[in-house]
């Protein structure tokens, strides 16, 4: 029998901050629709459905099917965790500005500048095989901004996500085709700094 | 340089080795950038020729009663039904980029269904590929959005079967 304090909260869709056609003409309505409503609420149901069963399996001391989901709440996890973070990291055009403060500070520290962190993050996304994530992430043990891609839905591995880019097909196909290229150099129009840079600081602490 | 990359080699014979190739990592732990680009390449040049290649607009959309590849896949699935199923949830199940294959293993004469990342090619295990089905999202993003059930349905529909039943003759003449 579960108790109350057992059962745990559902996860569910996070609101965008912004309506589906806010980031055009970078990302458009059409797939800013179809990448919310659909593709991170199937990451959300899956991983519902994937922490369901792996209560009922710990519950059950079912170590074969424990492991057995251990995939699909990463893959499902993953993905809700990362969409999440990118629905913040973006802003519309008319609301956008530079990164100041510390973030800048430390991104001219590690990287030289803006442009170049900016041209590392870029090759690294475009270079990505087939699905995943380009990240600019923060390690605290080593205090270093690094710029680092993830496959799939993986969250990234070590340190805090500060700025991710999908580069997944599904966050460009319908307006750039296979032009990823384009779609990362359109999306730093976007960065919501304000975003990033509270992160930064977050992560520092 | 890569094993084969003189010319005498065929891409098959190429994708074979890069297990080995792959597993010689460089000064800094990553496998060499050429056999990486040859992964990618040479296995979405050979995974792209065999997918276009085994669709056409008028299918033969079942093996041939009593044929080879129809008693190969009785043999190793039990049906053709059964066949179809472990496919199409094999297609369904790759997690981000990547494809569902019929395979034949040339040492036991088996035939099974893998699933690959990317345009990794059963070359690579040793498979040979008879059939595949493409689920990156842009074999069927622009027709159908998010839909890959709904893509690997109606491929089904175009899956030209004579076509696998010719490169399952050639493969297993040898």
């Amino acid at each position: 029998m579960l108790s109350l304090t057992q059962v745990q909260a559902k996860h569910t869709l996070p609101d965008l901050p912004y309506d589906y056609s806010a980031l055009e003409p970078v990302i458009s309505g059409e797939i800013m629709e179809l990448h919310h409503s659909k593709h991170h609420q199937a990451y959300v149901n899956g991983l519902n459905a994937a922490s369901e069963q792996m209560e009922e399996a710990q519950s059950k001391g079912d170590v074969a099917s424990m492991t057995k989901l251990v995939k699909a709440i990463n893959f499902n996890g993953g993905g809700h965790i990362n969409h999440s973070i990118f629905w913040e990291n973006l802003c519309p055009v008319k609301d956008y500005r530079p990164p100041q403060g510390a973030l800048l500070e430390k991104i001219n520290q590690d990287f030289g500048s803006l442009e170049k962190m900016q041209a590392n993050l870029t090759a690294s996304t475009v270079g990505l095989q087939g699905s995943g994530w380009g990240w600019l992430g923060y390690d605290k043990q080593t205090d270093q901004l690094y710029v680092k891609t993830m496959a799939n839905q993986d969250p990234l591995s070590c340190g805090a996500p500060l700025f991710g880019i999908d580069a997944w097909e599904h966050a460009y196909y319908l307006q750039y085709k296979n032009v990823r290229p384009d779609y990362v150099k359109a999306i730093w129009d976007i960065v919501n700094w304000k975003d990033v840079e509270q992160r930064f600081e977050a992560a520092r602490k | 340089d890569m094993a084969g990359m003189d010319g005498t080699s065929t891409v098959e014979e190429m994708m074979s080795t890069l297990p080995t190739v792959l597993a010689t990592a460089g000064p800094s732990g990553e496998p060499d950038a050429s056999a990486t680009a040859f992964r990618k390449n040479g296995g979405g040049y050979l995974n792209h020729k065999m997918y276009f290649a085994t669709m056409s607009p008028e299918p033969q959309s079942e093996p041939t009663p009593g044929s080879p590849l129809a008693q190969a896949i009785d043999t190793s699935f039990g049906s053709w039904a059964d066949f179809q199923e472990e496919m199409t949830n094999a297609a369904a199940t790759v997690f981000g980029s990547g494809w569902a294959f019929l395979v034949l293993d040339p040492v036991t004469g088996e035939l099974s269904v893998i699933q690959k990342p990317n345009q990794d090619s059963p070359y690579m295990d040793g498979l040979i590929p008879l059939l595949g089905i493409d689920v990156w999202e842009h074999a069927y993003y622009l027709l159908r959005g998010p839909d890959r059930g709904d893509y690997i349905s109606a491929w089904w529909d175009v899956v030209d079967l004579a076509k696998v039943e010719e490169a399952f003759a050639r493969v297993t003449a040898s």
